[in-house]
């Protein structure tokens, strides 16, 4: 009897295939996976963003004693902040969507803050309205 | 046989570690987007928790401000006299004495509401408001006008409700805050006085052709004057004149000229008759040297009497017939009062009272009066005296030996005097010989009596109750010891400082009736309020719950309709550079004031409250009808109490929310 050596052709055949199979799952699997880490990652910055944007608005319109539309995507709103004696003081917040309706540009008492929702979006245009 | 290993176990295994770990991230993810949506659920539950107990508190505090505004003795002291769920919120904006007073730290507030608040959202939740009051700077810049001193009690301040609640650790914080003006509502220095008036101007303060036959026979209707409590002849008690006149309603008569005011009977009628310094007949013996000696049933006799158009007839022995008709006419302005109600008071300024003395002779078996007429010496030589026959002047004349002096002081004359001398006849003086004297003087009162104020100085000298107090230099202080004015009051005439107290202001007077109408369509004030144009009141206006107003117009006014305050609250009526007219013979319970300007009073007239102006003029109303300024005590700027009473918290209802 010979002792058997190495593997058979259809042993090895059958071995690729099967690691083939498994490497194609495993790909498959771990893009999905990080298509969908990609995907939560962008809900969760929108989320975030578009969470502190609305706290923020919501708190100036909540304070508001007009809200003006000064522009097709500008809008004005008279509101109370405090100083730095804590006084109340009256100020103007303008709220603006970019042209390109990626961000929204937040100025207050001169300095600007961004909501930059381009990375979170994906390319896509976002919907920024005040309805007084 | 050999056992071998596979490769598909482990493929699978890793196969399904990879899915697992999909799992879990996806598990993941959603739970933080949860976590996050629940704590934004919680804020806003925080957040309407917390406007919850702002508005509940909001709703306390305008009622604690409208009580720290009910001006009526009868709710003070405040702190004592609040209901008590108000209490806290009083505690955070007055002190002990109850003097609004901001401070550096904020005051806790509790409600019962509040747990049923929380009880509504989450057990895991808290609500605290609290209440500040802060200064934000006094309301007037020193100094402000000549002689005018201000009071630093007066500010505008920010009242701000702090809420802050939490509901499962998320936190809302929402603010309500408010300007408001801490004032007081009384006019300056003219506030003390019933009647203010920094010169004549064409009043014609003595021109009341008056009668002692009845109304219908007076020329005009006098201006009754009542200064406060009223005080019969000798009822005063000397310990006691200090504070009782110190608390009336002063008169305030400008200029260099002497203002001559006549007593006249008010056509006979006492509701209408000036307040004479006394209306009993004093009986003097005959002295030897006189030849009427030798009869006993004759006595001298003096009584003062008023001055009407019947003194020149035969009814009164034609006695004033020597006169010039315009010494025979009276006031147009009763000082003290009437007849019927005297209001003793003091005058600052050169103010004359006139009065008749009738003198003569008395016969004590028959009552009857024989009084001597007035005459110049040429008339006294001569022998046509009026109402006396050709015998009788010869008999009197012998009497006096021919001697005009002598009969001088005997006949029947106008006393002229100070009007303040008047006050001599009120006192309850222990001295019977005092007490029976018609011509009483300053000098004889006894050391002790308290004979000068101690709320005001004239040229640095207090302020007599008995005598003329003319000068160039007043100073009025407060009773509790504060100066409010120190110059000249003839030159007081400008209040535009009194803009600065203004909490609401209209272009015109259609603006402001619209604004201080209620959903009852009654006018109420409750602020001060400032109309730039002139301003007719052809609507009723009136203020209620003690709180009163001010009501500053740039203009003239004109005054139509009632002005009411029932609870005598100070309701104070100032045109700043107009005149005012008084066009309404309906009450008017206001101080109204127009001091560089006139003002008029064109018919009968029932006012509580005071008049001070440049000048004032009156419509001539024959016939005697009712025209009164009554003083409201609690316009009394030297009252330290009325004063004290009179500061008022004046905001929007409306406040200023916002959120951190």
């Amino acid at each position: 009897m010979f002792a058997k050596k190495g593997f058979s052709t259809v042993e090895l055949i059958t071995v690729s295939a099967v690691l083939s199979i498994v490497i194609t799952l495993w790909y498959f699997a771990y893009s999905q996976t990080r298509m969908s880490a990609d995907e939560l990652e962008d809900e969760q910055s929108f989320q975030a963003l578009s969470s502190a944007l609305v706290g923020e608005l919501r708190r100036d319109i909540r304070s508001s004693f007009t809200i003006n539309p000064t522009g097709p995507n500008r809008w004005e709103i008279e509101t109370v902040s405090t100083d730095i004696t804590s006084l109340p003081v009256k100020a103007t917040v303008v709220y603006e969507l970019s042209a390109d309706q990626q961000k929204v540009y937040v100025t207050r008492s001169g300095k600007v803050k961004t909501y930059d929702f381009s990375e979170t979006t994906d390319g896509k245009k976002i919907t920024f309205n005040i309805v007084p | 046989m050999r056992r071998r290993f596979g490769m598909i176990l482990p493929a699978l295994m890793l196969l399904i570690f990879l899915l697992l770990l999909l799992a879990a991230t996806r598990h993941f993810f959603s739970q933080h987007q949860l976590t996050q949506a629940s704590h934004g659920a919680d804020y806003e539950k925080a957040y309407h928790l917390a406007v919850g107990g702002l508005e509940s508190i909001d709703v306390l505090l305008l009622k604690a401000v409208d009580f720290i505004n009910d001006g009526r003795p009868g709710s003070f002291p405040k702190l004592e006299k609040a209901p008590a769920e108000l209490k806290p919120i009083l505690k955070g904006l007055l002190d002990s004495d109850g003097q609004i007073t901001p401070r550096e730290a904020k005051t806790s507030l509790d409600s019962e509401l509040f747990k049923h608040l929380q009880q509504d959202f989450e057990n895991y939740s808290s609500l605290k408001v609290e209440i500040e009051l802060r200064k934000l700077e006094n309301l007037f810049a020193s100094p402000i006008g000549p002689g005018l001193l201000t009071d630093e009690r007066e500010m505008k301040v920010m009242i701000m409700l702090h809420a802050e609640a939490s509901v499962h650790g998320a936190f809302a914080r929402v603010y309500r805050y408010r300007e408001a003006k801490v004032v007081n509502i009384l006019p300056p220095v003219v506030g003390k006085f019933v009647l203010f008036l920094r010169e004549q101007g064409s009043l014609g303060a003595d021109t009341v052709q008056d009668s002692i036959s009845g109304k219908n026979q007076v020329s005009d209707s006098p201006l009754l004057l009542y200064a406060g409590d009223s005080c019969s002849s000798s009822s005063l008690e000397p310990a006691q004149s200090r504070q009782f006149f110190d608390r009336q309603g002063w008169v305030f008569l400008g200029s260099e000229a002497p203002w001559n005011l006549g007593c006249g009977p008010g056509g006979g009628d006492d509701n209408f008759a000036s307040v004479l310094p006394g209306n009993s007949a004093r009986l003097f013996a005959i002295p030897e040297a006189d030849t009427f000696s030798d009869i006993d049933c004759l006595s001298y006799y003096s009584q003062p009497e008023f001055i009407f158009k019947e003194l020149r007839e035969s009814d009164y022995h034609e006695v004033m017939k020597d006169c010039n008709a315009d010494d025979l006419m009276s006031a147009r302005i009763r000082i003290a009062g009437s007849a019927d109600r005297p209001t003793p008071t003091v005058v600052l300024g050169k103010a004359i009272s006139r009065w008749t003395l009738l003198q003569g002779l008395m016969n004590e078996l028959t009552d009857l009066y024989a009084p001597f007429p007035r005459l110049d010496e040429n008339s006294f030589s001569g022998n046509a005296w009026p109402g006396m026959t050709v015998e009788a002047v010869g008999r009197v004349r012998d009497n006096f030996a021919g001697d005009y002096q002598r009969y001088r002081e005997r006949m029947s004359s106008i006393v002229e005097e100070s009007c303040n001398a008047a006050n001599l006849r009120v006192m309850a003086l222990r001295d019977p010989d005092l007490s029976s004297q018609i011509g009483l003087t300053p000098g004889q009162l006894p050391a002790d009596l308290p004979a000068a104020s101690e709320r005001a100085l004239v040229d640095r000298q207090g302020v007599s109750f008995f005598k003329m107090n003319h000068g160039s230099l007043y100073q009025l202080n407060c009773s509790d010891g504060r100066k409010l004015f120190d110059g000249n009051l003839a030159d007081l005439e400008d209040l535009g400082y009194l803009r600065a107290r203004v909490g609401q202001k209209f272009a015109t007077a259609a603006e402001f009736f619209k604004k201080i109408e209620n959903e009852k369509q009654d006018c109420i004030l409750n602020d001060v309020y400032y109309v730039a144009g002139d301003l007719e009141i052809n609507r009723s206006i009136a203020a209620e719950n003690g709180c009163g107003g001010m009501l500053l117009v740039e203009g003239n006014i004109t005054i139509r309709e009632p002005v009411s305050a029932p609870a005598k609250e100070p309701v104070v009526i100032i045109s700043l550079a107009g005149n005012l007219r008084v066009a309404t013979a309906q009450p008017v319970e206001a101080a109204l004031i127009a001091l560089k300007g006139t003002i008029f009073i064109e018919s009968s007239s029932t006012i509580s409250g005071l008049l001070a102006a440049r000048n004032m003029g009156m419509s001539r109303v024959p016939g005697l009808q009712r025209r009164n300024v009554t003083y409201n005590e609690n316009l009394d700027v030297t009252d330290a109490e009325a004063c004290f009473r009179s500061f008022r918290l004046y905001m929007k209802r409306e406040g200023v929310t916002f959120v951190r």
